[in-house]
């Protein structure tokens, strides 16, 4: 393909190289799977639920919730992969 | 009191802009579109929250609480950019590595770069070109609203183009580095408004509201305790459903939009990618207290016009006037950096994508055009806000996330020819469309989805087809 510009310098990746399978697999769980699971599923437990705290429905506080929980668990995927993609 | 004040933090903005253009090489597409990914983890988390939260996070947020009286609009507004968080923190990084090796500022560049696909590239750049226009419009609904609060003798039209030349400075000035530094401005100015406001409504709870609408009756309940209760869906089953699906599509789908894309180019390596994304989710925390901003609207309905403009109208009630000014300046920053992003996405696109055979140091000069042609459009069509604005705003995601299947055949290291990627890409959009448009009942399910569905069906259909034959 015809390229309109100059090439570009590709400059070198400063990361190590990828991680052992098993910590891949455990990455993905702890920074996708968590977080995933703990909004999704017990929305339609809660969406519609009479509950509320301090006059907020309990799904809005329970996603207010997830907020942190996510935080963790991006930065325990990033110690256990010690940093590498 | 308060436009001297709007003055100051519009007038600080541009300053920092052109300052940061002093760094810029002129003449190098790359540094003016994404500062050559130079950005460390700091100035890449102020650029990438800039294009994450628009002035629809500020004022529509809170807005669309008070409007509805329930909570689905904070559901899926808070669960979709919660999770977008996680999925860039494991896709962006391969995208940035596809990005240098294939030297992509945008998403069509990487697409048709990676596929090897001319005919890709241009067609995803038109199709992202369509879906971008009104964005940029309702920005300015939003900024034409907070300015003309400012009490001056001009009007929203002459306001709006006003800020589209303010934007324009921001983008003229040093692209995305002009971006990003007026991007930290906006970001420190926004949690001090958010947290200054909902402060404000806590004091105010129980008391008096100043100037309520002469008129309105102030109820008694409303006076002592300000109770209320947030509304149920009348149909709770379709409304969750709903609710699921937009943050099933949305959360993908924002990590591929072109703003997003273009502020990932612009950082220095995948570890500066990660480490701000680890964190990125903790900026959501404002969204509580803008929650309490509409629920004092809805306990004091006697002090709201309109219910949409809450924020606006609960900061203008409660806070001095120099406060206002502040708020204000806030508001219009938020939308102005966040246009920056888009218009800068927006010029890289038709400069390198759609118009590829513009020489490399003509590049900067039509991304500039475009540019100016996008908010002069965007200005226009925002003074005539109407049914029209929800429906697109809507189809943005029905087309966008058709991109995706294409963009994860790259992450996945899977070249495919254009042909069947162009025919998933045609039947998914085809399919939301009509699904969009169709007197149907869909349980609730957004069209972006079953048109995803679509999209993939097409996509391997082909593919094993070819493969056999």
């Amino acid at each position: 393909m015809p390229d309109p510009v100059l090439p570009e310098p590709v400059l070198p990746d400063p990361v190590l190289p990828e991680p052992a399978p098993h910590i891949r697999h455990a990455r993905l769980f702890l920074a996708l799977i968590v977080p995933a699971i703990a909004v999704l599923v017990p929305m339609p437990f809660l969406y519609g639920s009479e509950r509320a705290v301090c006059g907020v429905p309990v799904a809005l506080v329970w996603l207010f919730c997830c907020i942190p929980l996510t935080t963790l668990c991006l930065y325990l995927a990033e110690r256990l992969s010690g940093g590498n993609a | 009191m308060r436009a001297v004040f709007f003055l100051i933090v519009i007038a600080f903005a541009i300053g920092l802009a052109l300052f940061a253009g002093r760094q810029v090489q002129k003449g190098d597409p790359r540094a003016f579109f994404v500062a050559r990914g130079r950005f460390g983890a700091l100035l890449f988390f102020f650029v990438f929250v800039g294009e994450t939260y628009s002035i629809g996070s500020m004022l529509g947020f809170p807005g669309g609480i008070a409007a509805q009286g329930r909570v689905d609009v904070a559901l899926w507004f808070t669960a979709y950019i919660l999770l977008a968080f996680p999925i860039g923190y494991l896709l962006y990084p391969r995208l940035w590595r596809l990005g240098q090796e294939c030297g992509a500022i945008t998403l069509p560049d990487l697409l048709g770069r990676y596929h090897g696909s001319v005919l890709l590239e241009r067609m995803s750049g038109a199709l992202l070109l369509g879906l971008m226009l009104p964005l940029g419009t309702m920005q300015f609904i939003g900024l034409t609203d907070a300015l003309s609060r400012l009490g001056l003798p001009l009007p929203p039209f002459l306001l709006a183009l006003l800020s589209a030349g303010v934007a324009l400075v921001f983008v003229m000035g040093a692209g995305m580095r002009g971006a990003a530094m007026t991007a930290m401005l906006k970001d420190g100015l926004v949690v001090l408004i958010i947290l200054g406001v909902a402060l404000a409504a806590m004091l105010h709870w129980t008391g008096h509201v100043p100037g309520h609408i002469p008129g309105q009756a102030i109820t008694g309940g409303e006076q002592r305790t300000a109770l209320f209760r947030f509304r149920q869906a009348p149909h709770p089953v379709p409304s969750c459903i709903a609710i699921l699906t937009i943050i099933l599509v949305q959360a993908p789908g924002f990590c591929i939009a072109p703003q997003t894309v273009a502020a990932l180019f612009s950082a220095r390596d995948p570890h500066t990618i990660r480490r701000a994304q680890i964190w990125m989710p903790l900026y959501l925390l404002l969204f509580p207290f803008l929650l309490v901003i509409a629920m004092f609207g809805l306990a004091h309905p006697s002090a709201m016009q309109r219910p949409d403009q809450v924020f606006l109208t609960v900061a203008t009630r409660l806070l001095p006037d120099w406060a206002v000014g502040l708020v204000l300046g806030g508001v219009a920053l938020t939308a102005l950096v966040w246009l920056g992003g888009v218009c800068l996405s927006l010029g890289a696109i038709v400069a390198r994508n759609i118009l590829p055979d513009v020489p490399q140091e003509r590049q900067r000069r039509t991304g500039l055009v475009v540019i100016v042609l996008y908010l002069v459009l965007s200005v226009l069509t925002s003074l005539s806000p109407g049914l029209l604005i929800v429906t697109l705003n809507r189809l943005f995601y029905v087309g966008l996330i058709q991109l995706l299947p294409a963009t994860l055949l790259c992450v996945m290291g899977r070249r495919t020819a254009s042909l069947p990627i162009l025919c998933g890409i045609g039947a998914g959009i085809l399919g939301g469309l009509a699904l969009s448009f169709a007197p149907m009942a869909l349980g609730g399910v957004t069209p972006a989805l079953p048109a995803l569905m679509a999209n993939v069906l097409v996509l391997v259909a082909i593919m094993k087809t070819a493969s056999r034959a």
